[in-house]
This record gives C-alpha cells, sequence and structure tokens, in this order.
C-alpha cells in the first residue's frame, strides 16, 4: 500500500495495512540530520553577528523588501519535505510561512501584527521566532494597519503550494497548512489581556475582526485545495495543558460560524480538513465535530490526552493525528521506552483506523534515531487488523 | 459581610469593568479601609474563581479576565495603603527561565498570587539563575516560581536550582516550576521541589512552602 492510500484510508477511518505516521511542523535539527546536512546558517549567522546585527538593524526595511528571510524559509520547507520522505514519514505538514519580517537583528514581526524574537534553539540554529506580543492596543490600530502584504499573501501562498505539489505531491501525502487561525488572530495580535477585555466590551470589533481574518481564510483553503492538495491542517492554538482557553460555549458562539464556513469551503473543493490545537482539548471535541473538522492534531501526551478516553468521548467522528510526547520518548526516549510508547499509543487510539502517529508538536530535541524506531514500533504493532490486546 | 463588599466580590465574579469602580469607590467612601477591601473583597472573591476554575466552570480567560478586573480595583487602592499595611502573605519570585521569552502562563500566576495576598516580586522573561538567586538574595524571598513554555528551555531549571546550591541557599528557599512543558519528571529530574499544574495550584503550592520555610 503506498503513503497516500494509507493516509486517505485513516482519514476516511478505514483500516489502512498499517497505522500512519505525519511529520513534525519545523524542526531544523531533525531535519538537517535525517539529510545528512550541516544546518545552514543563513540570515541567522547575521543576526548574531554585532557587527552585521548592527547593519541590520539600520537596513531592516530594505531586506524585508528584497524578500532575504522569504529564501531560508523556502529552503527549509523544500528541504523537510525532503527529509520526511527519506525519513519514511506517509504524510508531511507543510507550511507556507512567508509571513515574517524583520524590524531589526534582534526582533521579527508578522504580517498580522504579531512581534517575535529572533531565538536559538539551543544548538547554534535559529528556531521557530518566540512570540513577544501584540503590536496593537487598539481597534483603530489594527484597522490602520498596512494590509497590502497580508491581503497577497494567499496568492503567493498558492504559487508556494502549486511548486510543492508538483515537486513532492506524488511521493507523500500533503496536509497543506497556514499561519494563523482565526482564534490566534484574534487575540495574538493584541495580546490576551487585551483580547479578554475586548470580550467584554469590544464585541462588535471582534466579530469585525473575525470576519475578515474568515475572508481571508477561505482563500488560504482555495490556495491548498487548487494547488491539489488532498488536505489541509487548520492551525488554531485554543487550548494550553489544562483546557481550553476561552469557555467552549463562547468559543462556539463567537467563532462557530465562521469555522464551519471554513470546513465547508474545504469540504466543497473535496478536501479534507484537520484542526490543530496544543493543549488538553477534551471538552471542544464535540465542537470540532460541530464545526465540521474531519480530524484533530496535537493531542499532546504532556497534556495528559488519552487516546482511549479521547476516543471514547468522540467515537470516530475525529480522525486522531499527532500525540507522540516530544518532551522524553521521541527527544531523549530508549529504544525500549519509544516502543513501549508507541505500543500504547496504538492499542489506545488504533482500532478502527482514523489513527495518523506523529510528533504531537515541534522540539529542537527530536532524534532521527528516536524517529526510526518511531517506524520501527509502528511495523512491530500497527499492522492492521490490530490484536485487540496490542 | 457588608453591601459594598459584596459588591466587590460580585463585580469581580460577574468581570465587571464598570461596577469594581463604583464598588470599591463604595467601599471606601464608607470608611473601609484599603487592606481590607483587598482582604475580604477581592482575595475572597479570587479565592471563589480558583475553585470555578478548579472545578472547570472558569476557563483560562476567566481567569484573566477576574484578574484584569482586579486590576482596576487595585489602580483605585494602591496609594491608599498605608506603610503599616501589610496584609502580605510573604514574597515570591517569579521568572520565565532563560532561553524562553514566554509571558503569560507567568503573568496569570502573578495575577493570582498578587489577588491572594503574596508580594509577588517578578523578574520577568529570559532570567538567568545569577539573577534569580541575587533577587533572593536581596528580597529574602523564600520561594521561587520558574515558568517556561518551551521545552528546550528545560535544562535552565536545574541551572537555577544548582545555582542556589552553589551560593549556599538551597535550603532556604523552595522552588516550584510550572508551565507548558514542565512536569513531575522535570521537577524530579532537576531538583525543584514542586510542580504546579496551574495559576491556582500554585496559589495552594506557595501558601504551603511558605508554612514550610
Amino acid at each position: 500500500m503506498d503513503r497516500h492510500e494509507r493516509v486517505r484510508l485513516a482519514m476516511e477511518h478505514q483500516e489502512p495495512d498499517k497505522v500512519p505516521t505525519l511529520s513534525p511542523m519545523d524542526v531544523q535539527t531533525y531535519v538537517y540530520d535525517a539529510l545528512d546536512m550541516p544546518v545552514p546558517k543563513n540570515m541567522y549567522r547575521y543576526f548574531i553577528s554585532p557587527f552585521w546585527g548592527r547593519i541590520i538593524d539600520k537596513t531592516a526595511p530594505f531586506l524585508n523588501l528584497i524578500g532575504s528571510f522569504e529564501n531560508d524559509l523556502r529552503e527549509f520547507m523544500v528541504n523537510k519535505i525532503k527529509a520526511d520522505i527519506k525519513m519514511g514519514f506517509d504524510s508531511t505538514w507543510n507550511v507556507y510561512a512567508n509571513i515574517f519580517r524583520l524590524k531589526d537583528s534582534k526582533r521579527m514581526y508578522d504580517l498580522w501584527g504579531r512581534l517575535y524574537a529572533i531565538v536559538d534553539d539551543g544548538y547554534g540554529n535559529m528556531a521557530t521566532p518566540s512570540y513577544l506580543g501584540g503590536l496593537f492596543k487598539s481597534p483603530q490600530d489594527w484597522r490602520t494597519w498596512n494590509k497590502k502584504e497580508w491581503e497577497a499573501h494567499p496568492e503567493k501562498m498558492y504559487k508556494y503550494n502549486d511548486f510543492i505539489n508538483k515537486e513532492f505531491g506524488k511521493d507523500i501525502y500533503i496536509f497543506g497548512s497556514h499561519l494563523y487561525g482565526l482564534f490566534e488572530q484574534a487575540w495574538q495580535p493584541f495580546g490576551f489581556k487585551t483580547f479578554v477585555r475586548f470580550l467584554r466590551k469590544q464585541r462588535p470589533f471582534l466579530e469585525e475582526l473575525i470576519e475578515y481574518n474568515k475572508q481571508w481564510y477561505l482563500k488560504c483553503v482555495d490556495a491548498s485545495a487548487d494547488a491539489g492538495f488532498p488536505a489541509i491542517i487548520y492551525s488554531d492554538d485554543m487550548a494550553f495543558k489544562n483546557g481550553p482557553m476561552l469557555n467552549p460555549t463562547m468559543m462556539d458562539e463567537l467563532f462557530g460560524a465562521a469555522f464551519q464556513e471554513i470546513t465547508d469551503r474545504a469540504h466543497k473543493k473535496g478536501v479534507k480538513i484537520v484542526i490543530h490545537t496544543d493543549g488538553y482539548t477534551k471538552p471542544l471535541l464535540k465542537y470540532f465535530v460541530k464545526w465540521g473538522f474531519d480530524g484533530h492534531h496535537a493531542l499532546e501526551y504532556n497534556a495528559n490526552v488519552d487516546l482511549a478516553d479521547f476516543r471514547e468521548e468522540i467515537g470516530h467522528d475525529l480522525v486522531f493525528l499527532g500525540h507522540l510526547d516530544i518532551t522524553h520518548v521521541l527527544s531523549f526516549g530508549s529504544r525500549e521506552e519509544v516502543f513501549e510508547h508507541m505500543r500504547e499509543a496504538i492499542k489506545k487510539g488504533g482500532q478502527g483506523g482514523g489513527l495518523i502517529l506523529g510528533p504531537c508538536n515541534s522540539h529542537a530535541d527530536i532524534r532521527v534515531q528516536n524517529l526510526k524506531w518511531m517506524m520501527e514500533a509502528i511495523d512491530e504493532y500497527g499492522s492492521y487488523p490490530l490484536p485487540m490486546t496490542t | 459581610m457588608q453591601d459594598s463588599m459584596l459588591a466587590v466580590q460580585k463585580a469581580i465574579l460577574d468581570f465587571d469593568f464598570d461596577a469594581i469602580d463604583e464598588a470599591v469607590r463604595s467601599c471606601l467612601d464608607r470608611g473601609i479601609p484599603a487592606w481590607e477591601i483587598i482582604r475580604d473583597g477581592i482575595s475572597q472573591a479570587m479565592v471563589v474563581v480558583g475553585d470555578k476554575f478548579s472545578s472547570g466552570e472558569y476557563f483560562l480567560a476567566d481567569l484573566v479576565m477576574s484578574g484584569e478586573v482586579v486590576e482596576e480595583a487595585m489602580a483605585l487602592l494602591r496609594d491608599k495603603l498605608g506603610t503599616a499595611d501589610n496584609f502580605s502573605k510573604g514574597q515570591v519570585i517569579l521568572a520565565t527561565v532563560k532561553g524562553d521569552l514566554h509571558d503569560l502562563g507567568k503573568s496569570i500566576v502573578s495575577m493570582m498570587l498578587s489577588a491572594s495576598g503574596f508580594e509577588v516580586i517578578d523578574l520577568g522573561v529570559d532570567v538567568s539563575e545569577e539573577k534569580i538567586v541575587q533577587a533572593a538574595k536581596n528580597s529574602g524571598a523564600k520561594a521561587v516560581g520558574l515558568t517556561m513554555l518551551l521545552t528546550t528551555a528545560a535544562s535552565s531549571v536545574k541551572n537555577v536550582v544548582d545555582a542556589f546550591i552553589e551560593a549556599g541557599m538551597r535550603d532556604k528557599v523552595r522552588i516550584a516550576i510550572g508551565g507548558a512543558s514542565a512536569n513531575q519528571r522535570l521537577a524530579d529530574e532537576s531538583g525543584a521541589d514542586a510542580y504546579g499544574e496551574d495559576a491556582v495550584k500554585a496559589v495552594a503550592l506557595f501558601d504551603r512552602f511558605l508554612q514550610e520555610v
């Protein structure tokens, strides 16, 4: 059975030949270790150089204009898919991440008004920029923000996705993905404290914001579907380790209709759509189904997600994706720990299909060796039909 | 309890930014001292907020919203507190560890601790172990809370614990960890005293710490 068929059947809650796999989103150390290449320093070597840093501080707008960092991102994402294919992943999480712009040598901002720090991944490489806060303090700040690049984004995304699908679409099942979802777009450009005040005092503005972002996101759905990707990961962190950030009823009231339009658009285009959110999401599962999502990704092991418990809660109304522990098992765990973790995950979530396993998130410590053990453990425990007591 | 004090509590539990102002002013007009409004109004309401969060009735946004309402109240009360109004339970140092810049979790813990009567020394984000130890030396604080979202920052916890050992202060402070990438395993492996699952549990944890030390 090929990779596409394996993932497709799992997405239909059917049993493929074995449990399929999904790659992590963005881990440089994993990608280049898998490809036996050094991590390219690219722009990062200039960010961390005191001399070049001073020059970047003065020339950031020009560097943004010539798309210097965009080239680094593109190179990384192409290499990531190559690594995923080489490692034997059945599916890859492909993000069009050309959203970051240099503020200076230490910070970036994104097209939607977030501020980030440029940070090291602990191995001398640039990590995913670390969110510092929002650039907006008021609805007026958002309304007057220059959205020219923002609105041009879906078209650029389509061109990139089209290239990726033509280059790799035959070799691996590709989940298209976009940054960011409607909830994150509603709070992160303002900061969480300002957002909760908006909940009480600026509800019409929040509705205006959500409507605008929904219209934009629908174009991003088109940019994946029209490029030929079979599925989309809708990435929108709405939970933390202990539960949802916002009361699910309020989330449904504010965002539910917009989510439904997004999933409807995907389905009309013939693609599946999976919601990614970190955290403990059990109280949200029934809403994910209501909003029309086909699956749920992350299911963080470190947030106490128990696949059997979640399956009992929602049955086969959602495909489960991700789940594997990155804080220890896939980073520092022994072969025995990886095998035991995989055996447990397959036993708890694998019956009847609808399970696609992979690292639940990105982490610079994820080791290629542990991912190889992960694949071996699937061969050991994950062949369908699964025994009732794997 | 007086109606005006109940109104303070109600405003916090209703997340009512407009009513809190009126309720606090009403208390002050009746001659109720600021420290009493904090102790019997705000802190009591935050106990209820904590209970509702623990039981699943309130969510993270509700915790933050109640904190923002408390902030409105405190803006009216701070300059009314006299130097003799020492109602603090004790000092707690909070920091997001070195290598991590995330602030949200720490600021929620800070808000819950402040509203529960602790004096919080917030050192900010990406804080080195040297700075944390120095802050403990300078302040005499006996409790330290370390937060982290990034798994890559986990090793910083052990560095903080080791720095306290090196400074000969390990038996004088209690160290708790929390945040998305924290867990009991990390607490055990790094030599921290406890792992707190959320901001509400952090209050109970630091209550216990300050009784122990």
